[in-house]
């Protein structure tokens, strides 16, 4: 285990061009591999979809009264987890936390693409997805506008909100390492960031500007991500369906999409520390201030749960006595106590151990565990509520057909196949904030003390 | 006739630091100076004056516009299609204050953004004065020389302060 200091080594500016731009210019034939697997399963996910507009919903398992099933539980899952990125980057950059430097880049690109892989399931679940235009507010023939009071628009345009401020989060910090790209390549890679970079040339106005801008945005994304979440919640909340027509969901949404974003954010800088030997810049250290803010994320998260839990279980409702019990002694019991096991009673004791928190392996098996977890619950919200609802009469059980598996492991390739593309156009860690550490570390000799030359206001 | 700028990389923030100081001493003036950095570094280490930005300004004032036309479209869209639902109002504010929310934070982001790329003056074809030094971390000083006869001048004091490239560059 290496330091626990920050920053981590200052290494000269070419080292580190030199560091973190080889993935952008060096291919290998493991990104390959994993293009192709992670290609194949988003073909297939993408076949699926098709074969499924083509077909009718029928092939799902979808039947009344479970209208909701896998796919808007993967929806509330990918959402959560685009939530996270974004917002952690944005927190850290307001509060002016040193360490966040090579986190933030590998952070905002998660939440772009965990966002756009979300964004695709209410058009896969709306079955007729050629028909998503009916919710635009467009002037046309049938006289008819959005119903601006019904929560399913809200969220079209939270979700606008939101991945329009993360593309533009993630792009504009991005133009300086553009351009130090754009004075490394050569060929039609020179020319792709030439375009890209804009003509960036690293100014004091430049720089002014950009900085202002990217404080503007955090203060415009971070509400918005809350927004968002909240508003997911309410596509729930708003109904008069058993356990769901609740005021504690918004909070339990945002909380639970901060700790699985969180988890995976974790899981994804691991991945990239490995692959590319970035140990140097993904420290201990990092792995340690992440631990704590997922685990505070995790602890709020379980007392929300418990809340709910808590007062459904005294109030016995008869309607929702019912759900209850589907999920805490019926058909959902082992679901509950896996998700429990997965993302509470065994990870969060261990994340308060410094020992695992910076420990990558520990907390790469851990971060895996919290998602599993999540997702569970993500399922737990979504079926349970409905297999029992109204009548009993029309009470039914819900089984995904492999259609729906099938949409499952599609996000997840998709997110891979844009995250690998990514790593080909823009460096994972953002070159010119480590270098910004050089300057927030420098020293100047006072005497026979060495004092940091610059103080952070 | 064409601008020339003279263009000198520094291996250290210092050196270039010093340079910029000899040429506000030999009278250049300080609008015509600049520092291409790889880095923000603070506004004093270079000796000019500081620069403004007024980012925050234009994305708190298309925020509000972004609000009034968020506001706008969903009262306007109930008052003129009125579709009862719920047993709700036809203009309901907690609806409504969401839609006008989501407009004024779709508008101030992309006005910040866009507001970025104007006050810096980007995407640029021009050939402005650069090198790729900078991509290395060298502090680059452009100066712009309106006289010819300054031309020389520049570049003999910031060789004197320690620049290691120094070209000329004519736009």
């Amino acid at each position: 285990m290496g330091m626990i200091v920050h920053p981590p080594e200052l290494y000269p500016d070419e080292q580190i061009n030199q560091d973190v731009l080889r993935p952008v210019f060096v291919t290998t034939w493991r990104w390959w591999i994993l293009v192709a697997i992670s290609g194949g399963g988003f073909m297939a996910g993408l076949a699926t979809w098709f074969y499924m507009m083509a077909t009718g919903m029928w092939v799902t398992g979808l039947h009344r009264p479970v209208m909701w099933g896998l796919l808007i539980s993967n929806y509330v899952f990918w959402i959560g987890l685009s939530n996270s990125g974004t917002v952690i980057s944005a927190m850290l950059r307001l509060s002016k936390a040193d360490w966040r430097r090579p986190i933030t880049r590998a952070a905002e690109a998660m939440t772009v693409f965990a966002l756009l892989i979300a964004a695709q399931f209410p058009l896969i679940h709306l079955g007729r997805t050629w028909l998503f235009y009916y919710i635009l507010p467009y002037v046309n023939q049938r006289l008819l506008w959005n119903n601006f009071r019904s929560p399913l628009v809200w969220d079209m345009m939270a979700i606008m909100a939101y991945l329009g401020g993360s593309m533009l989060y993630l792009y504009l910090p991005t133009l300086p390492d553009f351009a130090i790209l754009r004075d490394h390549a050569d060929g039609i890679k020179k020319k792709m960031f030439t375009l890209f970079a804009l003509g960036w040339r690293g100014t004091r106005g430049e720089w002014t500007t950009l900085n202002a801008c990217i404080l503007s945005l955090a203060l415009l994304v971070l509400p918005v991500a809350v927004s968002m979440h909240t508003i997911v919640s309410w596509d729930f909340g708003m109904t008069l369906v058993p356990l769901w027509h609740t005021s504690i969901f918004g909070p339990y949404f945002v909380i639970g999409a901060l700790y699985s974003g969180m988890a995976l954010v974790i899981t994804i800088i691991l991945i990239l520390r490995w692959a590319f030997g970035w140990q140097r810049y993904i420290t201990p250290y990092h792995l340690d201030k992440l631990g704590k803010i997922m685990l505070v994320a995790g602890l709020v998260w379980f007392y929300l749960w418990f809340n709910d839990y808590v007062t459904s279980w005294y109030g016995k409702l008869p309607e929702e006595k019912i759900i209850f019990d589907l999920k805490n002694a019926g058909t959902y019991y082992w679901w509950q106590i896996t998700m429990m096991l997965a993302n509470t009673m065994v990870t969060l004791p261990l994340l308060a151990f410094k020992k695992f928190r910076t420990s990558p392996l520990a907390m790469f098996i851990l971060t895996i565990f919290i998602n599993i977890g999540m997702w569970i619950e993500r399922l737990l919200i979504v079926v349970p509520s409905l297999v029992e609802k109204g009548p009993s009469f029309t009470w039914t059980t819900y089984h995904p057909t492999w259609v729906e598996w099938m949409l499952t492991v599609y996000p997840l390739a998709g997110f891979m196949v844009l995250y690998l593309l990514f790593i080909k156009i823009a460096p994972l860690i953002s070159v010119w904030e480590i270098r910004e550490d050089k300057v927030a570390y420098a020293t100047k000799k006072m005497g026979q003390a060495e004092l940091r030359a610059v103080v952070a206001e | 006739m064409a601008d020339v700028y003279v263009v000198a990389t520094f291996p250290e923030v210092d050196t270039a630091a010093d340079g910029i100081k000899r040429l506000l001493d030999a009278h250049f003036a300080a609008r015509n100076i600049d520092v291409l950095t790889g880095v923000p570094y603070p506004p004093e280490t270079w000796g000019l004056p500081a620069l403004k930005s007024n980012i925050r300004k234009i994305a708190a004032l298309f925020f509000a516009i972004g609000a009034a036309c968020g506001f706008t479209v969903a009262a306007g869209t109930g008052w003129l299609y009125p579709l009862p639902t719920g047993a709700k109002a036809i203009i309901t504010l907690p609806a409504y204050g969401i839609i006008t929310y989501e407009f004024a934070t779709i508008f101030g982001v992309f006005a910040a953004a866009i507001g970025t790329l104007a006050e810096t003056r980007l995407p640029t074809m021009k050939s402005l004065p650069y090198h790729p030094k900078v991509s290395e971390g060298w502090p680059t000083v452009t100066v712009r020389c309106p006289d010819s006869q300054n031309i020389d001048n520049a570049e003999s004091l910031l060789r004197l302060a320690g620049a290691q490239d120094v070209l000329r560059h004519a736009i």
